[in-house]
């Protein structure tokens, strides 16, 4: 019997990681601002559950526990890091509604899923703008493009990027 | 009100994008190696239980069984190829050779080669076909067809996408959707994403996107017939374009204009005379 609920619960704590790991790690870059540090956090967080894996069926919303989760987390890991940090030190998207944080962590990994899936080179030169803060000139310059193309380039990537998520979004947000 | 709602959003939402590219790195945040990573330090995860005992022998057994390309052989069922190991070489009936990466699927029917060479495939596969002109080499994934006379390609494929890469001579690729065919010589790679209805056609200087849900074209530096070429297949309509233009070459994008305004731009911009020969559908 033990063996039996031991793989039950194997098989649903797997469910709940593949279901909201990319979530949780976008959830909690907000408040690490650095991706690896936000992956360490969400790591935590299930290593953790696993420990309590015999309460785990009396989480009434697991979503709603491993969001609030990973933000404790967080902001445990930021006020450590800093023993004398005051209420200025929490980052605005803490005092976020819930709601409105799952939500947007939910839009943002569709974003981050879209960026995958740009074409090689519009996805380049998309990062080089809005990740690295290049001019388009630098950007035609680095790229032997002209500056009307990466000009197109970048139209386009974000164009394809607002017209995925648009209803999503609106269906939210609005 | 709602105009103002609107735009609220859509800078919200661009606020989003711009968080999201600004942390963006490739490969991180990945679900599978995130995984990989959490699961030895979990107690009752790492360890080697009944399950795992069932799995290595079912493993054993196969790796017993099969010996590179795994074939099976059943009545009534097609042929199929599984490669156990990476740069598995396999050459089919019509000795067409093909060299099939780690984890690769394939398999075609008893009637190969009687009329067509028809194969389906998942994974990553190259090709080196044999020249038949009467019948046509055709590779199906779950979401293109590639349909060849005889030449050298690669293709990857899995539930969402499809990749080609030729190496000499010519290749039709055609995605399930827009089921446009387009055709690919030498050095020109096509990436075929089904969930976004996307294509992407590459070759050095020159790209084609396409894309079915927003219906939209872009073309970089493309040949004039090219150019009409997939409009006709894009619009289901028959175009005419005069022989000394054929080669004149093309940049631009289009977004949900109509064939007529789409050929006015062209024949504007470029002086050309593409005509309509039937009206649209």
């Amino acid at each position: 019997m033990f063996f039996v609920n031991e793989c039950f619960r194997k098989k649903k704590f797997s469910g709940y990681f593949h279901d909201h790991y990319r979530q949780l790690c976008l959830h909690a870059l907000h408040f690490m601002g650095n991706a690896d540090e936000a992956e360490d956090v969400v790591q935590e967080t299930f290593v953790n559950l696993w420990d309590k894996r015999e309460q785990m069926e009396t989480i009434k919303s697991m979503k709603s526990y491993l969001y609030t989760a990973v933000r404790n987390n967080c902001l445990t890991r930021i006020r450590d890091a800093k023993p004398t940090s005051s209420l200025e030190m929490i980052p605005p998207d803490a005092l976020l509604p819930e709601e409105d944080q799952i939500k947007r962590a939910e839009m943002e990994v569709r974003i981050w899923k879209m960026i995958d899936e740009l074409p090689e080179r519009r996805r380049k030169i998309f990062l080089m703008a809005k990740r690295d803060g290049m001019s388009y000139r630098e950007i035609a310059a680095e790229t032997g493009l002209s500056v009307k193309t990466v000009e197109n380039h970048i139209f386009r990537a974000m164009q394809s990027l607002r017209s995925k998520d648009i209803n999503a979004y609106f269906f939210f947000f609005a | 009100m709602f105009e103002k709602r609107m735009e609220k959003n859509r800078n919200e939402m661009d606020e989003s994008i711009r968080f999201v590219a600004q942390h963006y790195q490739e490969g991180a945040f990945n679900t599978t190696q995130g995984w990989k990573r959490l699961t030895p330090s979990l107690p009752g995860f790492g360890k080697r239980g009944q399950l795992s005992l069932l799995t290595r022998i079912a493993a054993a057994a196969l790796l017993l069984l099969i010996i590179g390309v795994g074939v099976l052989k059943m009545a009534n069922q097609p042929e199929q190829l599984y490669a156990e190991t990476d740069n598995t070489p396999f050459t089919l009936p019509d000795q067409t050779t093909i060299v099939m990466k780690q984890g690769a699927k394939l398999q075609y029917y008893k009637h190969f080669n009687k009329t067509e060479r028809r194969i389906s495939m998942y994974g990553d596969i190259a090709f080196a076909v044999t020249r038949d002109e009467i019948k046509p080499f055709i590779v199906s994934t779950p979401t293109a067809l590639i349909k060849v006379l005889g030449t050298e390609f690669t293709v990857a494929a899995n539930d969402n996408e499809t990749r080609l890469s030729v190496a000499s001579g010519k290749v039709l690729f055609t995605p399930n959707d827009p089921a446009v065919a387009l055709p690919c010589t030498a050095d020109m790679t096509v990436r075929y994403i089904a969930e976004t209805a996307t294509v992407n056609v590459t070759a050095p200087g020159r790209e084609i996107e396409i894309n079915g849900k927003t219906r939209s074209l872009t073309f970089d530096n493309i040949e004039l017939k090219e150019v009409v070429s997939l409009l006709s297949h894009f619009y289901k309509i028959a175009l005419e374009l005069p022989e000394n233009e054929a080669e004149l070459a093309f940049s631009s994008s289009f977004t949900q204009e109509s064939i007529i305004e789409i050929i006015n731009i062209i024949n504007l911009t470029l002086d050309t005379h593409i005509t309509i020969k039937e009206p649209p559908l």
